[in-house]
């Protein structure tokens, strides 16, 4: 159910009892007068997630001294809530196990992917602008040469391949003729125990290098804005939650700070489409996006993110759960609006299924909302495998009804009941189609004939390796041609849980270089980089595979590390 | 989002209890085996927490409360409040009469912090292997209870004695007083989990 009509949301309460120093509605320290010399540094870097501490160890790399100021009340950002994939091509993993990933070819996919709308493969630069080209160009050049070098540096060790439930290397998202290299681009961290490390690992082993090289942490540690000098950003303003003082940087500083999921002015703002936060961290409220305005940066697109969904009774901008519906389990399972009409393949990845909550037509985003509808063969069978509730279990989150007239009653009062204070902010509550059950009764018996028959003509459901790479191995019982459909029973109990749009963080922000710099429309602003999801994204609005998040932040971040630290006259010439 | 609970009919008229899992989901039914054994015949109410407990690739390997990162990198205080509010929730929505909260590992945390949140309305509660760092995490209102419900700690480590005396004194420079029990013994975890339900039971009969 929504959050009760009279209690303050979750979020809220829990912003409010945790007592930290950097929330919602709390302003910002005094500032300190300045009668004493502010502390120096070589490189200081804002946020401790993946593209932060890759930043912090290219810049540890070149010699300089580095200190790292993290917002929250833990290190390792959005990147220690994840799985730690890195999408990265032409790696050493890919390499060792013989599969090729020829740079055209890369290229052409990433292009592809990432800028749909102007990918032209006969065009120069496949249609992109020439700067969003050459980011890509950079990210295959480079990207394993950074991995590897992270190695050499015993940073980090990225050496591990990001396996499916199947032992199989994960597929990519898409399967475009471009793409011929399907598996093995994630790699993940070696754990102290030989397997594959989440990014909690991902994170452990890069603050340990960091530590090793005197480089220390700061947490509670907010920076609210830059020093300039002549043009130049020699330093940030940190509200270390008592009170705002000034740390010198003489090479540079580079924000790996996290994008702005979680501050609902921006999203509704830049995002189009109807768009709660996900389960990025809690501090990602975009704090690059003002300090980038006041120091010039040129912006890039503003309207992009990692694209996910969510059980509307979940979504929370302050006490936010990493359990995103990252796949939707079942077989006998499919998805509607509110008019009851399926939108997509339900077994593909999140960002795809993300995506479809932002499609406008006939005068509305007419998948606001969308619901997942199982029967009650596979509550039993899926059960526990979220958003879908232990046997047995009571669930407030479900709606279940007997046959689809009772559901469709049952769903319909549940919308009906939700106050407008028990949706995420920015999106209105919907109803029901006055044809939802009729039209949803026909949905379900196309679907039922097409699991018999093995094929989904309207979306291609079960005709992609990642579909099967998310969905596990076949349930026994379901002996039909599809391993991912199975009819569901209409006249038994059904049940519904409600699913918004989510971005676990967006990626737009500032445009940057190809070594991390952030532009101004004059050129790289001297002394100020950025990388990961607090700038304008690599990807440009596509998600090739599964660690697009983090492998751009670890490539640029390093890159733009290793350039603001070659920066500093203390370290040396540039390189 | 409200917490997903198994609901257990009453086995007779009694004291309710709600169980707090130990990270990973396993322990539902062996301890509310052990809340109905030492007495707690009411209503068992068994709330599943709501945070992954390890990303393994993009599958959540298992469920727990809140989020602990690894090494010494340390515990988020935002996800274990945000577990203990949840908790507190369901008590409000429960309206238990003077349930008796019994967590194990994260689940013991939570149980504590959803009790000093809801002192009054909460019969006693039940810690067992618990990580007593985690106890400095809980929301400073919940720390400050006053009066605090009565609270046992418990420990199954044969070498656990040093940590009991440990977390009763941090628990001690909070202002709550807690009494504790540790199983030192060997045997099986059916022993264990008989020896815990009768010093339970003696420790709610003595008041």
């Amino acid at each position: 159910m929504a959050e009760s009509a009279h209690r303050p949301s979750l979020g809220q309460r829990v912003a409010d009892l945790a007592g930290l120093a950097h929330r919602p509605g709390v302003p910002p320290s005094p500032t300190t007068p300045r009668t004493a010399a502010p502390e120096e540094h070589d490189v200081v870097v804002v946020g401790s997630g993946a593209a932060a501490l890759s930043a912090a160890a290219g810049a540890l790399d070149t010699g300089a001294s580095v200190v790292v100021c993290e917002k929250g009340p833990v290190p390792g950002g959005t990147t220690a809530c994840s799985g730690g994939v890195a999408h990265i091509y032409a790696n050493a993993v890919m390499q060792s196990a013989g599969i090729a990933d020829e740079r055209h070819q890369a290229l052409a996919y990433m292009a592809r992917v990432g800028y749909p709308g102007a990918y032209d493969p006969e065009a120069p630069c496949c249609g992109l602008l020439p700067g969003d080209y050459a980011l890509l160009e950079t990210y295959y050049d480079r990207g394993a040469e950074v991995m590897a070098r992270l190695g050499v540096l015993d940073a980090v060790h990225m050496e591990s391949p990001w396996l499916a439930w199947d032992g199989q290397m994960f597929p990519d998202y898409y399967e475009f003729p471009e793409n011929r290299a399907l598996r093995g681009r994630g790699i993940q961290t070696v754990a102290p125990d030989g397997g594959a490390g989440s990014g909690g690992e991902l994170v452990r082993q890069l603050i340990a290098f960091a530590a090793s090289r005197g480089t220390e942490v700061r947490l509670g540690n907010r920076v609210v804005d830059l020093v300039v000098d002549a043009g130049e950003v020699t330093g940030v303003v940190v509200d270390d939650g008592s009170r705002c003082r000034t740390i010198r940087a003489h090479g540079g500083v580079v924000f790996g700070s996290g994008g702005f999921a979680h501050s609902p002015e921006l999203r509704q703002r830049f995002l189009r489409g109807p768009v709660a936060g996900g389960s990025g961290t809690p501090s990602n409220t975009g704090d690059l996006v003002g300090i980038g305005v006041r120091a010039g940066a040129e912006f890039g697109a503003m309207h992009n993110g990692w694209w996910n969904q969510q059980v509307l009774e979940a979504v929370d901008d302050y006490a936010t759960s990493v359990l995103d519906v990252w796949s939707m389990p079942g077989d006998g399972m499919l998805m509607v609006n509110r008019f009851g009409v399926r939108a997509i393949g339900e077994k593909r990845e999140y960002e795809s299924r993300g995506r479809v909550h932002h499609v406008f037509a006939d005068d509305e985003y007419i998948n606001r909302v969308m619901f997942m509808i199982y029967d009650r063969r596979t509550a039993e069978r899926y059960g526990g495998r979220y958003p879908i509730p232990p046997v047995g279990a009571v669930a407030d989150h479900v709606v279940t009804g007997s046959g689809v007239l009772g559901l469709a009653e049952a769903l319909g009062q549940r919308l009906r009941s939700r106050s407008r204070a028990a949706m995420p902010a920015g999106i209105a509550p919907v109803d029901l189609s006055p044809g939802f059950a009729e039209t949803l009764t026909a949905t379900i018996t196309k679907f039922n004939v097409m699991a018999e028959r093995g094929r989904d003509d309207d979306f291609g459901r079960g005709s992609k390796a990642v579909e099967f790479a998310f969905h596990g191995p076949r349930a026994a019982d379901n002996q039909l041609p599809n391993a991912l459909m199975h009819p569901l029973d209409l006249k038994g109990q059904l049940y519904a849980i409600s699913l918004v749009g989510t971005t676990f963080d967006t990626n737009s922000g500032p445009r940057i270089g190809t070594r991390g710099q952030i532009l101004g429309t004059a050129g790289p602003i001297g002394g100020l980089y950025g990388a990961g999801n607090c700038v304008d994204g690599v990807f440009g609005e596509g998600y090739p595979g599964g660690g697009s998040t983090i492998g751009p932040g670890m490539v640029f971040g390093f890159l733009a590390g290793a350039h603001a630290g070659a920066r500093s006259p203390r370290v040396g010439s540039l390189r | 989002m409200k917490l997903v609970y198994r609901d257990s009919e009453a086995v007779a008229p009694g004291v309710p209890a709600v169980v707090f899992h130990r990270d990973g989901m396993t322990s539902i039914d062996e301890l509310s085996g052990v809340a109905v054994a030492s007495g707690m015949v009411g209503r068992v109410v068994a709330p599943y927490g709501d945070y992954a407990f390890y990303p393994s690739g993009m599958e959540v390997g298992g469920i727990c409360w809140y989020r602990v990162l690894p090494g010494s990198l340390g515990t988020d205080p935002i996800s274990l409040t945000r577990a203990v509010v949840q908790a507190g929730d369901l008590l409000d929505d429960l309206d238990l009469d003077r349930p008796v909260l019994i967590g194990w590992g994260q689940g013991g945390v939570v149980a504590l912090g959803a009790g000093l949140l809801r002192a009054g309305r909460v019969g006693s509660v039940i810690c067992v292997d618990s990580f007593s760092g985690h106890f400095d995490l809980l929301p400073a209102p919940a720390l400050t209870a006053d009066p605090a419900p009565p609270v046992l700690l418990a420990n199954t480590d044969p070498d656990g004695g040093p940590t009991l005396t440990e977390q009763q004194a941090r628990l001690a420079g909070h202002g709550i007083t807690a009494a504790t029990w540790h199983w030192s013994g060997g045997g099986t975890g059916e022993d264990r989990d008989s020896a815990m339900a009768e010093r339970i039971g003696q420790w709610l009969e003595d008041g």
